[in-house]
């Protein structure tokens, strides 16, 4: 009875082929690095928390179908073996669109893959903790860029709400949302912006309590010397990544940029970037065009320069 | 009119104070008792009923009043924890007398994330929550009143530690780090607090931030002092420092005698060496003594009742998880051991009604869920007389053949090469060594974990655990006599499997260590061993399933799918292997040729077989499958072999030429 869904999308699926404007919702698929069995473990319990009724058929073979349903929302979702080890998830969404979104399932799924095991989580922890005690003056920045959601990333840097960016898709005067790393969320105003450096200073309109302070910046870190980069998180998960300077700084436009091997995701533009004892050495710009294992670094002399003509 | 109201109960209680009877009227209710039922609406309309929420392992009853700040305060924290953990099943119902009009302004103002009840004051007085704002409860499993607070500052500090202690015991360390956090960063010298923070911290299995905050504490006077060295106790056994750990347990018994838990760390020392009765006469101390928190009593109750159970003594071992669960309601540890001692004892429903039980208070557990599983699945075989038989005689069949030492007929092909199904495992039970693990139950539910993972792979078929069970039971066969590898041979060609798998549980202070091997039951030969440790109960669920891929991975290296090219048109290949064999679309396999033997100073060697081509399974039917062509060194051709690949599954490129 439950499955009137899949029938449903049966009839559906055979008229959208003949009027192609008329089909439900797009699919799609995705594979991943686990067991079917193993993928539903995961899925399921996810589903139930955000509110959705789950409820479960078994296809042919190793197949997998799940319908997860809540007001408003359906989503058809099939888990075909790829291999015994990995899973093809297809997944339609029949009705609107559901809150969390369907990139929220995709992005725990991807987390799941990702998350280390305890030993990894163990190694991992090597994070110093003057960097650990940072983390909170991390915040994520929301904009749009030409009609297309944008993320990056900002720190703040002064408790009367002054937080340091990069520049690249933003404008002066500009508005965008800030989420902070306990869940709160305001709007910035951009009221700083130098193109060329690379670098705009947003101000949130509250006082903040964790602050990543100028003063113990460091201009120089050594070639031998591990920095770590604090990202916005992604899927709720702890971004801190480790790294070394890749050769001498480079001049671009006159500027100086240090290369970096580092590994850098998109939305990580205005990380700042450590050295082992916590102090800031540089602001991520971005990272070469096709890798995510190079980026470039903006130097913390290059931050304090856009800030001394503030 | 409002004013009117309060005075009138004001003027009420003074005079129930002068008559003596205000605990009566509005005194306060007392951990233990059932929450009383009710059903309310918030402003919208929508319906709230307390029965409905049975299910649910904890429930915050917040009542407050909507115009008085201090009255929301804990209710704003714990609606911005909320709002951050979202996983963190934070569930809580305000509840206010005032009217909708304020509650609308309010909910306005503040984007609360849980329902506000509105409350005529009947519930209200059902809770004694009328005179003194905020009241807060806690409601545990079954309904059942926990904590119970009145009044805001640090009150509402003491509701936000005890709710930390609670999420600390049903394993939400997150969350219950949060709190702690929450209050400390107001009252930087509240012990409880620090103390939630350093066993989240020993939970996770992040023994170098445990230790950082113990020692912090221990360096401090008072209560501080004794908390700090009880948790560096525990840090140093978990590392694997014996005589440290004795140190401070004796330390925390010359200042504060009246405390439990030294006891433990004591008791659980002396097991792992091997000293049972003395082990056990600590955990009796423990039991005898009421300082420290309940859930560290809980802990020496549930181990009394682990070594009851190993000795066989089940109705005491029954008593001291009971005694355990009432201490700590959230003890799923206890409440499954509770459940595996009725199994033991035959009593599958009352077995699984107590790992419902265990389910409740933690949905995500993944012994309660197996155990709970394989007692529905017992039930259901004991009122089946055709599946019972059909046990039977399978059972009957691997006892016949083993009494004979004969290997269990199997369907022989005429073509060797072609795998012809699934890849059969006798899965035993692991063997329990080292420390007195926490948990009852351990080897149990691995094996059936594994069993229903490997079945579900459609590659391997799992001799039944309950089969299994019961040929051992009818040959007298021990855990013991199972260590021999000749008996476990026999057995397994009895059973007519291609494998063995045999594992060892070391239940070590720093963890358990789990070590598995395969054996080839043909040549009787072991693969690689695969071994891992499980740190905390936290990531047990995602450790069982990296230990499901390994085995994966190595039976499907020693026993790739084999076949052969039954004809090509172009770029597709029709290949003799089909869904019966467990062949998916998106499987890749080789065009392999054998390499001639080389002899070579007397010794004869046979090389690997050359991968010619690579073909991708497109279409799949019962019986063959459609590939296309990815890479080929030459033209394929029927009768030519085919053997899977794995190496892309293990990361590697899909050829190596």
């Amino acid at each position: 009875m439950r499955f009137i869904g899949w029938l449903c999308m049966f009839f559906v699926s055979l008229w959208g082929t003949i009027h192609p404007a008329l089909a439900l919702g797009a699919e799609t698929e995705r594979i991943f690095s686990m067991p079917v069995s193993e993928t539903e473990a995961v899925i399921t319990p996810w589903l139930e928390n955000n509110g959705f009724e789950v409820y479960r058929a078994k296809g042919e073979q190793q197949e997998v179908q799940l319908e997860a349903e809540k007001v408003g929302a359906t989503w058809l979702i099939r888990l075909r073996a790829h291999s015994p080890l990995a899973t093809r998830v297809t997944v339609r969404e029949v009705g609107g669109e559901a809150y969390p979104p369907l990139s929220a399932f995709w992005d725990h799924l991807e987390g799941y893959v990702k998350m280390p095991s305890t030993s990894e989580l163990r190694a991992a922890r090597a994070t110093p903790d003057p960097i650990q005690r940072q983390i909170n003056a991390v915040v994520c920045l929301f904009t749009d860029r030409g009609g297309t959601p944008a993320q990056l990333t900002g720190f703040v840097v002064d408790r009367q709400g002054f937080i340091i960016s990069t520049a690249h898709d933003l404008n002066p005067g500009q508005e965008l949302s800030v989420q902070f790393r306990d869940g709160r969320e305001s709007v910035g105003r951009v009221v700083k912006l130098d193109g060329h450096r690379d670098l705009c200073l947003i101000q949130v309109p509250q006082t903040l309590e964790s602050v990543i302070p100028l003063r113990n910046g460091r201009y120089t870190p050594g070639p031998a010397d591990v920095l770590f980069t604090v990202g916005c998180p992604r899927n709720g998960l702890e971004s801190v990544v480790n790294g070394v300077l890749d050769g001498p700084p480079r001049r671009v436009d006159g500027m100086p940029l240090w290369q970096v091997r580092m590994h850098i995701e998109p939305g990580s533009s205005g990380s700042p970037v450590f050295d082992e004892h916590g102090s800031l050495v540089a602001v991520v710009k971005g990272r070469y065009r096709g890798t995510n294992a190079v980026g470039f670094l903006i130097p913390f002399e290059t931050v304090l320069n856009f800030l001394d003509s503030y | 009119m409002k004013a009117l109201t309060q005075w009138c109960y004001t003027a009420l209680l003074l005079l129930s104070i002068s008559s003596g009877d205000v605990a009566v009227s509005y005194g306060q209710m007392t951990a233990g008792e059932p929450a009383p039922l009710f059903a309310l609406k918030n402003s919208e309309g929508k319906s709230y009923e307390l029965a409905g929420m049975k299910e649910q392992p904890m429930l915050i009853l917040y009542f407050f009043d909507v115009a008085s700040r201090p009255s929301q305060e804990g209710l704003l924290s714990l609606d911005k924890l909320a709002k951050k953990y979202k996983d963190a099943q934070l569930a809580v119902w305000g509840i206010t007398r005032s009217d909708a009009g304020q509650v609308a302004t309010f909910l306005s103002q503040t984007q609360l994330g849980f329902p506000v009840l509105i409350d005529d004051g009947s519930v209200s007085d059902q809770y004694a929550a009328r005179i003194i704002l905020p009241t807060a409860c806690i409601v545990g499993p079954d309904l059942k009143l926990m904590d119970y607070f009145q009044g805001g500052g640090k009150t509402t500090e003491s509701l936000l530690v005890t709710l930390a202690e609670r999420k600390l015991q049903s394993r939400q360390t997150d969350i219950a780090k949060a709190l702690s956090n929450e209050v400390t960063q107001k009252d930087p010298g509240n012990v409880r607090a620090k103390s939630v923070q350093g066993y989240a911290e020993l939970k996770e299995g992040d023994l170098k931030a445990a230790e950082n905050t113990f020692s912090k504490l221990s360096k401090k006077k008072g209560d501080a002092e004794i908390v700090g060295k009880e948790g560096l106790s525990q840090v140093y056994a978990q590392k694997g420092e014996p005589d440290k750990a004795m140190t401070m347990a004796r330390e925390v018994e010359s200042k504060a005698g009246d405390r439990a838990y030294s006891h433990v760390v004591r008791g659980d020392l002396l097991y792992s060496q091997n000293k049972p009765k003395e082990a056990e006469a600590e955990y009796r101390k423990a039991i005898e003594k009421q300082g420290g928190s309940p859930s560290q009593r809980a802990t020496a109750y549930n181990q009394l009742g682990r070594i009851y159970a190993t000795r066989g003594e089940y109705s005491k071992s029954l008593g001291m998880y009971d005694q355990a669960v009432n201490l700590d309601p959230y003890f799923v540890e206890a409440t499954s051991n509770k459940g595996m001692t009725y199994e033991r004892q035959g009593e599958w429903d009352k077995a699984l009604a107590t790992y419902r039980q265990a389910q409740t208070i933690d949905r995500a557990d993944p012994f309660a869920a197996t155990l709970a599983a394989n007692a529905n699945k017992m039930i259901l075989m004991d009122k089946d007389p055709d599946r019972r038989r059909q046990v039977e005689a399978q059972v009957d069949a691997y006892v016949q053949n083993y009494k004979n030492a004969v290997t269990a007929a199997t369907a022989q092909s005429e073509d060797p090469w072609t795998s012809s199904g699934t890849i059969q495992i006798l899965l035993l039970e692991p063997a329990e060594t080292g420390g007195l693990a926490v948990r009852d139950g351990f080897p149990r539910v691995l094996t059936l974990h594994l069993a229903d993972q490997l079945n579900a792979s459609g590659r391997m078929g799992v001799i039944e655990p309950v089969v299994l069970e019961r040929v051992i039971k009818k040959l007298g066969l021990t855990q013991a006599s199972l260590k021999d590898p000749e008996i476990t041979l026999r057995l397994a060609r009895a059973c007519g499997v291609n494998l063995i798998a045999e594992g060892t549980l070391y239940h070590l202070s720093e963890g358990t260590l789990l070590k598995y091997k395969l054996i080839d039951t043909a040549t009787n030969q072991a693969s690689r061993e695969i071994s891992r440790q499980i740190a905390s109960a936290a990531t047990l669920g995602k450790d069982l399933h990296w230990l499901n891929r390994e085995m994966l991975l190595t039976i499907m290296e020693a026993f790739p799918l084999q076949g052969y090219v039954v004809k090509v048109n172009g770029y597709e290949v029709l290949m003799n292997l089909g869904s019966k064999q467990g062949v998916v679309v998106g499987a890749l396999f080789d065009v392999v040729e054998d390499q001639p033997a080389v002899e070579f100073k007397g010794k004869v060697m046979k090389p690997e077989p050359l991968v010619m081509a690579t073909i991708e399974v497109v279409r799949v039917d019962q019986e063959f499958a459609y590939a296309q062509i990815k890479e080929q060194r030459r033209q394929i051709a029927p009768e030519d072999k085919l053997r899977e690949n794995i190496r892309v599954l293990k990361g590697e490129p899909i050829s190596n030429w």
